[in-house]
């Protein structure tokens, strides 16, 4: 474990070297990072100077809600993004023949070997805005943060299951843009309480793509309250996940033909 | 002139059938997006004084929207700024036709590729959402005036973004800020008559982004009419004027810059 944080630090270390290289396009992609959380608020704005709740949700409770949905979204960015995108990649070309040779879990190395480090600084803008709306809505222990902070990690480790079974698709299949323009297109309507929409889509988004376990339920715990029944259940789903994931993607290594010499 | 550009047309529908599968995405994802924001604004309606008249208003405009927003897109500022870099824009110099041509054909063959493969879902969502459809059929003329000019502004913003390329190594940026401004005074997120409590109706009528988007649907339902619409008309002509004045100046400068570097 120790060795994994330790390598983890390096691989973290060398991403951030090689972005700062490119200085302009550093500062480039970090303003197009703001500019999206900056639409979004903007959003919330208007829509709350049309209407007093959304869904049921207050202004400051949506925008709780939509700090989590950033904090989890680039949590996932930054860790996994640029990996999963590239385990495609690696299998047409044969690249993961050298990534099996090294002497570390080559699920790790998959997920982890390359950082978004452009996205950190919408980690705090998200921190901040979590913080302080919920101080606006009321007082709320520390020991809440704590599970919500757990809530959040529960949201990151779903994404990252559900996003690393999509990925492991293409052991059969190559092609695989699709899933990500949908992963994109999907996560857009998590932004918004998921009490807004009604009847089969609510169900949709609840059980099919969860994004009312990942983002919804945090918020709500931390902005209301959730019956304990529903906080275990959320982190079952997130253990279930991770231990399905990980099952699947070492089914589809199975699959793995080499197709360099 | 036109026979060249149907050639470089039909050169571009041939380009068009390698990439297939990735245009097949890009065509279905943005009517999730379109669809969310249908359902968030209906749901605000829920709440506040929400009539009947209003929430044909949000279904229809989001639904046109879907349409309208396909019409007058352009994606190319990336692409083309890839070509200066690369040094790939000397092989276009030596063909028969300006540089910009050869971007507007793709232009319009790729649209025509997504509208027609649209289409079935257009007809299907359409169906669910029919008794909430309406459009002002007195203002048809107008609105394919205006559908025009917003495809023009469009397409020579993304243009001009792609040809700063010319001078700078990193066109991200402005292109972030050029879809902060298009995703809020646009009427993309939202019909611009619930903006104005934030941002004054003066500023959005002087930036271009109202003319590509929101204009032209508030026209086809019928919201801007009289006054408004030649007052209207007036702005997005000045702003296709402009910009065309301004694209001249810059290619040519641009070029004047260019160094040709490669095969």
């Amino acid at each position: 474990m120790k060795k994994y944080i330790r390598l983890y630090y390096y691989l973290f270390y060398y991403s951030l070297l090689s972005r700062l290289e490119y200085r302009m396009d550093f500062i480039a992609n970090i303003i197009r990072s703001l500019s999206s959380i900056l639409v979004g608020f903007i959003g919330f704005t208007v829509i709350f100077q049309n209407t007093r709740y959304l869904g049921g949700w207050s202004k400051e409770e949506a925008l709780v809600l939509f700090g989590i949905f950033v904090l989890i979204n680039e949590f996932w960015y930054i860790f996994f993004f640029l990996n999963l995108i590239r385990l495609p990649i690696y299998i047409q070309k044969g690249e993961l023949d050298g990534l099996l040779l090294k002497p570390v879990s080559i699920q790790f190395i998959v997920s982890f070997r390359y950082a978004l480090v452009f996205a950190l600084p919408n980690i705090f803008i998200a921190i901040f805005m979590i913080w302080y709306f919920s101080q606006v809505i009321g007082q709320i222990s520390l020991m809440k943060y704590v599970i919500t902070g757990l809530f959040i990690l529960n949201g990151v480790v779903l994404l990252y299951s559900m996003t690393l079974m999509l990925v492991t698709i293409s052991f059969w299949t190559v092609r695989l843009k699709a899933f990500w323009e949908f992963y994109r297109a999907i996560t857009e309507g998590a932004r918004y309480p998921v009490d807004i929409f009604k009847g089969g889509l609510k169900l949709f988004f609840t059980f099919v793509i969860p994004i009312a376990v990942i983002f919804t339920f945090p918020a709500q715990f931390l902005v209301r309250d959730l019956p304990i029944s529903t906080i275990l259940i959320t982190f079952l789903i997130g253990g279930i996940f991770l231990f399905l994931s990980h099952k699947f993607f070492y089914f589809g290594l199975k699959h793995y033909n080499s197709a360099s010499s | 002139m036109f026979s060249k550009f149907k050639q470089i047309l039909s050169l571009e529908l041939q380009d068009l059938n390698e990439y297939k599968g990735d245009l097949f995405i890009y065509t279905f994802t943005p009517f999730i997006l379109t669809l969310v924001l249908m359902v968030v604004w209906l749901s605000v309606l829920d709440f506040s004084s929400g009539n009947n008249a209003e929430k044909s208003y949000i279904v229809s405009y989001f639904f046109f929207q879907l349409i309208v927003a396909r019409l007058v897109g352009a994606w190319h500022a990336p692409y083309l700024g890839e070509k200066i870099r690369q040094g790939d824009v000397s092989k276009y110099l030596l063909k028969p036709a300006s540089f910009i041509w050869y971007d507007i054909a793709e232009n319009i063959v790729e649209k025509i590729w997504k509208i027609t493969f649209s289409l079935p879902l257009y007809i299907i969502i359409g169906y669910f959402l029919r008794r909430n459809l309406f459009i002002s059929w007195e203002n048809i003329l107008p609105f394919l005036v205006s559908l025009i000019g917003a495809m023009i502004i469009y397409f020579l913003i993304e243009h001009l973004i792609g040809l700063s390329a010319f001078w700078l190594s990193e066109t991200g940026a402005i292109d972030s800020y050029n879809e902060v401004f298009f995703f809020i005074t646009s009427g993309k997120l939202f019909p611009l008559s619930y903006v104005t409590k934030l941002i004054p109706l003066g500023v959005i009528n002087i930036l271009p982004y109202k003319y590509m988007l929101g204009f032209p649907l508030d026209v086809l339902l019928g919201k801007t009419t009289g006054q408004t619409l030649w007052s209207d008309f007036g702005m997005q002509f000045v702003w296709v004027v402009g910009l065309i004045l301004l694209y001249k100046v810059v290619w040519s400068k641009g070029l004047q810059k260019y160094g040709g570097y490669g095969g």
